[in-house]
């Protein structure tokens, strides 16, 4: 590789390693930003062919002074700490699992890995079949461990269960990803140097191996209360917000808002308001994570 | 050395192929002597492609369906009509999509055409069907469609059980009339009820209440204008007084009242739910689109594919009006081949393509007069007989370009209702004042 | 010691297995359904014995005409083709672009950097269902509809911000003194990075690679909207085949959703090893 033998100074490296990325995002988000900003000032509709009228913050004051869009919030945020919660917890404790010898560990890895990798699109579709209360098979299996038969779309509370156990099943193995890496990233010779302290398993666990992986797995928590606060598809695929509208989430108005009611100005607003929220919880979370580097 | 040269050869190919791929892929798209239509994906989209290979044969011109998911059909459509895309020159669009299409420009008025041209003519269609696929607004005379897939929900019911002598006595003994395919609707009650009751089968009914989609408000609606109730007044667009009339809510509470009689879930049944819970043989009856009949009929999909008997949908005690489902066809304001895809329109009215469509398409439902008044008609396809006499009767709301907001209100409430979280008379009168609400907003009431 | 040590390994891998099929089932239940017919597919109560078909299979990749004969090609295969070029590519870059970045981000400073960083995260935060007209209406005017290249950048706008944020997380754990050690040696800073530091992380890179992939692969609205014939991807070819006059195509979604997760399910086994740190960690270099 000859160009590595290239004499670059700190100053030119710093930039050429970082101004692609960031160029390229510029360039892609810098317009589409501007225009969903900019839209959600207006009433613009998609289909009238006419141009958006300014019309000031109205979209924004319809959005505070509606209890049914706080409800959707209220079901994200719910749907969103409840899921993100228990993958960790499930994902942390697998990732500990499989950092230890098993058999076949790399084939069970590589298996447990799958749920998040199958096609979204029709993958829901998929649970609400698995789901269907009479030929389904989670009621099938379920009855062998004593369940009843339980029609877990048709009711407002099992409903939103059903939606977060597919989340759960869909987004733990992304948790196990992480946590493995972030397991993975503590060096060996620090456990080694405490055994020579002989130090406890569990004094190990909490002084050692927490402190040096949670950065990393703070950073799949992030990411995950991003992407569950845009939830969208599983919603989609296996209530539309059904029954009535105890499962429909931001994201999920935002949709009907723009592609059903062609009503891009009041989409655009909400969409900035589930911005604003997560830049809110994004920034706790980092303070977290900074502290934790200090 | 090695290493940088093969690294180099591997990032070459993969550079190349996607040029290729990328080269190869656009050219098999350009597009010359070639129609698009747009059409969501499903069986009856294949088949019409199919069917048009005769036109092709005919005339040179190849006929593509251009398809997309279903549930994403008015996405894609609405970017691509407002972004007055080349690519379509046909489209076929749910009656109610006729508010935002024509409000938008997005499709051509074809008064001129149908009296220039000769064979197409709107009395080729009943007129309930001209008005409801074709017109906007409805009663102007501004013609913006062409009905091409008439679609209706019509009764689908087991032979076999409504045949059967012991049934037919214990149900005589118990209501005092005949058991045959229900008249009315407090007869397919009765119907649910004792199929529910009885061992000959687990259930009685199935019907389509979800939320998603349009399902409920598509289902219900034939029920709240047989009881007499109404949506709205079509000409003040006004709620209040109509939906939650007394006997909007006595057609609710009906409506309501049968889900007792239907499998587990029912709250969340769609055509897939209604037409396996007939083909697993868990009912005895279902209302559902006649462009199903074939997930009734065909034996390698139904356990009861011999035992299908189709019926018109019953009456009530106010009237009788099929719901109207299915498609129009237009052409779109942008296509670059307007004289072509009017040419081919002209075809698709021709008697030859209708009977072809009749006879031929298995998933194809017909609105054209001529073919569907021949007495051939009802040999095509079995359930071409209550389709028929459905037809002239069908009922359509709500083709205003708002009509996606309103059909949440009422697929919300009716769906509470089913489930039980709502109250007919309260839930009624919410869609009152949310629909009016929203029309408020849009400046109707000005 | 060896009797406790294999025991201990056993009753790991039984609760480790275990959680496996949980995960796994709706994967297996997904293959069996694109085998079965949808008599059996529907069957009450759910069978686990049926007779296996290949119709399913033949449906996904065949039209099938009016009288049963095979008319064509579904757009099934072309779409396939497509999304692994577009995720290949879509991949490499976003990897290769954001693990450069996020060691710049990590290792020196910048104006604004918390800010810049912040930025590259928040290019996430917002639903593409909000951003994909304006995205439509910058790709019409730029030519990028409905091309690969087109695809390839959108992706990698969304994965950038994963692919940054998650590895500067890894390259944050390594201490500085690692690079001035090699640079003491002789090494230069782009080659500290590129011989020393990135050898380290390669579990993060692994693993930003999987997810990124797997992300790009699934993706379904931005293809729906985006492209029309040229560039189309697997998910939307798949989702149109949803919905037949029988019902739905269950047994068509199986075969399609199976063979669909089978690339992903390679790739990962492909990169198993570096998912995983052995456990046997050799000692770095300066030591």
């Amino acid at each position: 590789m000859r160009f590595l033998n290239y004499e670059l100074t700190d100053r030119q490296l710093k930039w050429m390693l970082v101004l692609p990325v960031v160029i390229f995002l510029f360039a892609m988000v810098i317009y589409p930003l501007a225009r969903t900003l900019y839209l959600s000032f207006t009433d613009y509709s998609l289909i009238s062919g006419e141009a958006p009228s300014f019309i000031g913050v109205r979209n924004y004051a319809e959005i505070m002074g509606t209890p049914a869009t706080w409800h959707r919030f209220a079901v994200t945020i719910q749907f969103t700490v409840l899921t993100v919660v228990i993958e960790t917890l499930i994902g942390f404790g697998i990732a500990m699992l499989f950092n230890h010898q098993l058999y076949g560990r790399k084939i069970a890895l590589t298996l447990i890995l799958t749920p998040m990798m199958l096609c979204r699109a029709v993958i829901f579709t998929f649970w609400r079949y698995m789901y269907q209360p009479i030929w389904g098979i989670v009621n099938h299996i379920g009855g062998f461990f004593g369940m009843g038969e339980v029609a877990w779309l048709s009711h407002p509370g099992t409903a939103l269960t059903a939606i977060m156990i597919t989340e759960i099943w869909m987004w733990t193995p992304f948790m196990i990803l992480i946590c493995l890496a972030g397991l993975s990233s503590v060096p060996r010779r620090l456990y080694e140097a405490a055994e020579v302290d002989r130090a406890s398993g569990w004094f190990k666990f909490l002084h050692i191996t927490l402190p040096i992986a949670m950065p990393i797995i703070m950073i799949g928590i992030l990411f995950r209360v991003i992407d569950a606060l845009k939830v969208f598809g599983q919603v989609w695929g296996l209530t539309e917000g059904g029954p009535g509208s105890s499962t429909a989430t931001a994201t999920l108005l935002i949709y009907r808002k723009a592609f059903e009611q062609f009503n891009l100005g009041k989409a655009t607003a909400l969409a900035y308001v589930l911005l604003i929220i997560s830049i809110a919880v994004s920034n706790v979370i980092i303070a977290r994570i900074n502290k934790m580097r200090a | 050395m090695y290493k940088a040269n093969s690294k180099k050869a591997i990032v070459l190919t993969l550079l190349l192929s996607l040029l290729v791929v990328s080269v190869a892929s656009f050219a098999a798209f350009s597009k010359d002597e070639r129609l698009t239509i747009l059409w969501a994906a499903w069986d009856p989209a294949d088949q019409l492609e199919q069917m048009c290979k005769t036109y092709t044969e005919k005339t040179g011109v190849e006929v593509t369906v251009k398809t997309y998911p279903w549930d994403k059909y008015l996405t894609k459509t609405s970017v691509l009509m407002s972004s007055h895309t080349t690519s379509i020159d046909l489209l076929i669009a749910d009656s109610q999509w006729k508010g935002w299409l024509v409000e938008g420009n997005h499709v051509v008025q074809l008064n001129d055409w149908i009296e220039a041209t000769e064979g197409v003519d709107m009395d080729n269609y009943y007129s309930n069907l001209v008005k409801y696929y074709g017109e906007y607004p409805e009663g102007s005379g501004n013609y913006y469609f062409l009905p091409f897939f008439g679609d209706t929900e019509i009764l689908y019911y087991r032979k076999d059980l409504f045949n059967d002598p012991e049934l037919k006595e214990a149900f005589m003994d118990e209501y005092s009339y005949e058991l045959k395919p229900p008249e009315t609707w407090s007869n397919l009650r009765d119907m649910a009820k004792f199929f529910k009751d009885s061992d000959a089968v687990p259930y009685g009914l199935a019907t389509k209440m979800s939320r998603r989609y349009d399902y409920i408000t598509w289902d219900f609606n034939q029920v709240l204008w047989a009881f007499g109730g109404s949506f709205w007044n079509p000409e003040t667009k006004r709620v209040d007084g109509y939906i939650n009339s007394p006997e909007s809510v006595e057609a609710l509470e009906f409506y309501k009242s049968l889900a007792q009689y239907a499998p587990p879930g029912i709250v969340n049944y769609a055509q897939d739910e209604v037409v396996t819970a007939f083909q697993q043989g868990l009912v005895a009856m279902s209302i559902q689109w006649a462009a199903f009949a074939q997930g009734y009929t065909d034996c390698s999909v139904s356990n009861y594919c011999e035992e299908v008997g189709f019926a018109p949908t019953p009456k009530g005690p106010k009237g009788w009006y099929p719901t109207l489902g299915g498609q129009g066809i237009g052409v779109s304001a942008y296509t670059p081949n307007e004289e072509e895809a009017f040419k081919f329109l002209a075809w698709l009215c021709s008697e030859e393509a209708q009977v072809l469509w009749a006879r031929d398409v298995p998933a194809g439902v017909s609105t054209y007069k001529p073919v569907m008044e021949t007495e051939a008609y009802e040999t095509y396809q079995p359930w071409y007989r209550a389709q028929k006499l459905q037809a002239p009767h069908m009922r359509d709301i709500w083709s205003i370009p708002e009509y996606s907001e309103i059909l949440q209100v009422t697929q919300t409430h009716f769906n509470n209702v089913v489930a039980g979280t709502e109250d007919a008379q309260e839930a009624l009168d919410n869609i009152a004042e949310e629909q009016e609400e929203i029309l408020r907003k849009a400046g109707y009431y000005d | 010691m060896l009797k406790i040590f294999n025991s201990k390994r056993i009753l790991t891998s039984l609760i480790a297995w275990l959680l496996v099929a949980l995960f796994v089932f709706p994967l297996g239940w997904l293959a069996m359904t694109s085998f079965k017919t949808r008599k059996d597919i529907l069957s009450i109560p759910p069978t686990f014995t049926f007779k296996p078909t290949l119709q399913n299979y033949r449906k996904l990749f065949f039209k099938i005409g009016m009288e049963g004969e095979i008319t064509g090609m579904t757009e099934f295969f072309r779409t396939f083709i497509n999304s692994i070029i577009i995720t290949t590519f879509g991949t490499i870059l976003t990897v290769l672009l954001g693990t450069f970045a996020a060691y710049g981000f990590s290792r020196f400073h910048y104006p604004a950097k918390d800010d810049l960083l912040f930025f590259v995260l928040a290019t996430r935060m917002l639903p593409p269902i909000a951003v994909i007209i304006p995205i439509y209406l910058m790709y019409r005017a730029a030519g990028l509809l409905d091309s690969h290249l087109g695809m390839i950048f959108l992706y990698a706008l969304v994965n950038f911000s994963f692919s940054v944020w998650i590895m500067k997380g890894f390259f944050d754990e390594i201490p500085v003194e690692y690079e001035y050690a090699a640079m003491c040696d002789g090494y230069t800073r782009l080659q500290a990075f590129i011989k020393v530091i990135l050898p380290q992380v390669y579990n993060g890179v692994a693993a930003t690679a999987l997810i990124c992939a797997i992300f790009s692969w699934n993706e379904f609205l931005g293809a729906l909207i985006l492209t029309s014939d040229v560039a189309t991807t697997a998910p939307v070819a798949l989702a149109a085949s949803a919905v037949g006059t029988i019902g739905t195509n269950w047994g068509v979604i199986g075969a399609g959703a199976f063979i669909f997760v089978l690339p992903m399910i390679i790739f990962t086994f492909f990169v198993r090893d570096y998912l995983v740190r052995g456990l046997t960690f050799g000692i770095v270099k300066g030591e």
